[in-house]
C-alpha cells in the first residue's frame, strides 16, 4: 500500500491557505482516507520552520512520499491536475461542490 | 548614525554602501530605509555590487545583512566571491545571513498564492537578526513564480510597502538591460517597476575596440540629486572600483613657466618657449 506524506506550509487564515487546506483535505479523504499523512506548517506561527524549509511561495504543497518529491504551489483549486502532478494513476471521482470563491 | 549626515539639506537619508565612487555618484549611497533597483545584463556585476553593499554594511557601518538568493544558491555566491578576500566567513551567520529561495525545478503552479507567507518568515528572520539591510538576487526568478501580470504588480506593492514599512534598505536586482535595449522587455513590469523603487541603478558590460567596458549609471533617484553620467568601473580583486565622478577634483594649478625649445625664433613665437608640463 502506498501512502501518501504531505507537508502543507500555509499562512494563518489568508484565503489562499484556506482554500488549499479545504481542497487538500478533500482530495484526500476521496482518494486515500486511510493511507496518508499530512503535516500543516503555519508560517505565521512558526516561520523559523519556513525559513529552514526555503519555502517562499505560500501556500506550498510538498508531496515527500511515494517518491519521487514534488512541490505544488497554489490553492490547489484544480483537484485533477493535482492529483495527476502527485503521480495518482487511479481513476478520478466526480468532483463535490468547492468551496465558495 | 547609520545615515549619511553630511548631504545636502532636504535630501533623503543615506547609507553609505562603502563603494567609493558610487557613494560619491549618488552624493552618499543608496537611499536609507528605501528600495533601489539594480538592472543589468547577465554578467553585469549586480550580484556583486549587492552582495558588497551588505559586507561594507557589516563591516564598516554595523548594520546586518540578509541575503535572499532566488537564482543562485548562496553556496555559489560564497564561492563566486571568494577571491575578492573579503570576511565572509566570519560575517556569516553572525552579522550577513543568506536564505536559499531557489524555487524547484519540479515545482508546478496550481491555484493561486502571494507573498504574505514569504513576508511573514523574512520579518521574523529581521527581527530576530537585528537586519538593516536586505538584498532580493534576483527578482524576475520571484516575480516568475506569479503568473499573471496582475498578480505581480499586486505583489510587488505588497513586498514594497513591507520594506518601506520596516525601514530597510533594500536592493532588488533585475536581470534587464533597459535602456540598453538588447533583452526585449517581455511584459508591462518592467514598465511600472522602475516606478515603484526609490532609486534605479542601471549596468552594462560591453567590448568596445576588444576592451572590456563596465558602465554604471544612476537613471533615478527619488529625493536626491546624482550625477546623471555613465560612470565607468571594473570588477577587480576587491570588488567593484567604480571612477570618481567628479574630475575637478584632480584639477591642478598649470604651470605658466616658459621652457626654451633651444630654436630662438621659435622662442620668441611662443613668448619665451612652451608652458612647463604641457603637450605641444
Amino acid at each position: 500500500l502506498r501512502t501518501y506524506s504531505f507537508i502543507l506550509y500555509v499562512a494563518g487564515n489568508l484565503p489562499n491557505s484556506v482554500q488549499a487546506v479545504w481542497n487538500l483535505k478533500a482530495l484526500c479523504s476521496q482518494y486515500f482516507p486511510e493511507d496518508h499523512h499530512l503535516e500543516i506548517v503555519d508560517v505565521f506561527s512558526d516561520p523559523q520552520r519556513g525559513l529552514t524549509d526555503g519555502v517562499v511561495a505560500i501556500p506550498t504543497l510538498v508531496k515527500l512520499g511515494p517518491s519521487p518529491k514534488q512541490t505544488i504551489v497554489g490553492s490547489l483549486d484544480d483537484i485533477p491536475l493535482v492529483l495527476r502532478s502527485i503521480g495518482w494513476t487511479g481513476p478520478l471521482k466526480d468532483q463535490k461542490e468547492g468551496p465558495i470563491k | 548614525v547609520n545615515a549619511d549626515s553630511e548631504n545636502a539639506i532636504g535630501e533623503v537619508a543615506k547609507a553609505k554602501t562603502g563603494i567609493e565612487g558610487f557613494d560619491q555618484v549618488t552624493r552618499g549611497g543608496l537611499p536609507f530605509g528605501g528600495v533601489t533597483l539594480v538592472s543589468g545584463g547577465s554578467g553585469s556585476g549586480k550580484t556583486i555590487f549587492a552582495l558588497e553593499t551588505l559586507v561594507n554594511g557589516a563591516t564598516l557601518y554595523d548594520e546586518c545583512g540578509l541575503f535572499i538568493a532566488f537564482e543562485e544558491s548562496s553556496r555559489k555566491i560564497l564561492t563566486n566571491a571568494a577571491s575578492f578576500g573579503w570576511p565572509l566567513e566570519e560575517l556569516r551567520d553572525q552579522k550577513l545571513f543568506f536564505l536559499d529561495a531557489m524555487p524547484t525545478t519540479d515545482s508546478v503552479t496550481i491555484g493561486e498564492f502571494d507573498l504574505s507567507g514569504m513576508l511573514a518568515i523574512l520579518l521574523a528572520k529581521v527581527e530576530a537578526s537585528r537586519i538593516k539591510r536586505v538584498v532580493f538576487d534576483s527578482l524576475d526568478v520571484l516575480l516568475h513564480l506569479l503568473p499573471s501580470v496582475s498578480l505581480r504588480r499586486r505583489e510587488m506593492q505588497r513586498l514594497h510597502s513591507w520594506l518601506l514599512e520596516h525601514q530597510l534598505t533594500t536592493i532588488v536586482t533585475a536581470k534587464t538591460d533597459w535602456l540598453g535595449n538588447s533583452i526585449p522587455i517581455q511584459d508591462s513590469l518592467l514598465q511600472y517597476l522602475p516606478f515603484m523603487v526609490d532609486c534605479v541603478v542601471s549596468l552594462t558590460h560591453g567590448i568596445e575596440n576588444e576592451y572590456s567596458r563596465r558602465r554604471l549609471r544612476i537613471i533615478k533617484y527619488r529625493g536626491s540629486s546624482f550625477s546623471e553620467n555613465e560612470i565607468p568601473f571594473t570588477i577587480n580583486r576587491h570588488g567593484l572600483d567604480v571612477a570618481t565622478a567628479d574630475v575637478s577634483m584632480f584639477a591642478l594649478p598649470a604651470s605658466t613657466e616658459r621652457v626654451s625649445t633651444g630654436i630662438l625664433q621659435l622662442d620668441q613665437m611662443l613668448f619665451g618657449g612652451v608652458m612647463r608640463g604641457s603637450t605641444t
